[in-house]
């Protein structure tokens, strides 16, 4: 299984090392950042699972950092968790409402920092799971759906089809022909519900749901 | 020094727990102290002498943290005294501060090397 990564940024060396080598011995992988105009870059380039962020530089702020983080990645796909050496309440509400999912209070209790640190990537996999079962539901919806629609047509075509053959009259097959074209309708549908952001779902039978095809 | 003027030093107690008793950690960030406090003094200094509440606020901060992490107390209480003149652009009172800050750390420093030496 591989480690969660982590990144520190804070400028106090002091609490970043004990930070960093604490949570390397409770199974994370670490990466320290003494510069918060650095971070955003930083993150562009490599992945990690959460920021532990300081709320203080001395060329920014840890609020506008988190302002910037926040413009490229949502709290469910980067959780930042403020450390900070503010305990007034409207720093904390300030930090929280401006995008990040925890904060901790310097000293930083090892402890303390890996349960938090634990939860939030908890979950990060919970939200992740979510979005999978609902790409798997939407999936087999579609293929339940298609599968109905394009039998009908195929159905009516190939037995005009059979009816041409033992007795071959001009509107048996232009029959053929509209339910042909209903199958081609039916793929031109398909491909405009693959470009569709929301998808409703109706039952279709017991335990079987289909996309709602307009 | 008797025990209880030891405690007001730093808390060593709280210092281990919080770094899970381990040594190796604790040693660490003992060395990564020695090694970078006298920086973070210095811009202190710097800050009152060119009267610059926003380098005063923003050194007296980063030492603050360095100061929680250790749990030394007298430390905590004067680089917040310090970090909050910087924020109100108030330095009257700094240069005082700022010596009992320079008398203290030896002895901090002390603590910290006793520690290093009993692990």
């Amino acid at each position: 299984m591989t480690k969660p990564k982590i990144l520190i940024v804070d400028d106090d060396e002091v609490l970043s090392l004990a930070l960093s080598l604490g949570l390397k011995k409770k199974n994370f992988c670490t990466q320290v950042l003494t510069d918060g105009l650095q971070c955003l870059d930083f993150l562009t380039k490599e992945n990690f699972d959460l920021v532990l962020l300081d709320i203080m530089f001395p060329n920014i702020s840890g609020e506008n950092v988190l302002l910037n983080i926040r413009k490229h990645f949502s709290p469910i796909e980067l959780p930042v968790i403020m450390v900070t050496s503010k305990e007034e309440p409207k720093d904390i509400i300030a930090c929280l409402s401006k995008g990040a999912n925890d904060y901790l209070i310097k000293p930083v209790h090892l402890d303390i920092a890996s349960a938090r640190i634990n939860t939030q990537l908890e979950l990060l996999k919970l939200n992740k799971d979510n979005i999978r079962k609902s790409e798997l539901e939407a999936i087999k919806a579609m293929v339940v759906t298609y599968n109905h629609e394009i039998n009908n047509p195929l159905a009516i075509a190939l037995g005009h089809l059979e009816e041409f053959q033992i007795d071959p009259k001009p509107d048996t097959l232009e029959r053929v022909h509209g339910a042909l074209l209903r199958i081609g309708d039916i793929t031109q549908k398909i491909r405009e519900v693959t470009k569709e952001e929301d998808i409703s779902f109706a039952h279709y039978s017991k335990g079987t749901k289909m996309i709602k095809v307009r | 020094m008797t025990q209880s003027q030891k405690s007001k030093i730093m808390d060593k107690s709280k210092f281990f727990e919080g770094l899970d008793n381990d040594m190796d950690i604790v040693n660490a960030v003992v060395e990564a102290f020695i090694e970078s406090h006298e920086q973070v003094l210095a811009d202190i200094n710097q800050a009152i002498s060119e009267k610059n509440p926003k380098k005063l606020e923003h050194s007296a901060h980063t030492l603050k943290g360095s100061m929680k992490a250790l749990y030394a107390n007298q430390g905590i209480i004067m680089t917040e005294k310090l970090e909050q003149m910087g924020r109100s652009h108030t330095l009257e009172g700094a240069k005082q501060i700022f010596s009992q800050l320079q008398a203290y750390l030896p002895v901090l420093l002390e603590e910290l090397q006793q520690l290093e030496k009993a692990a």
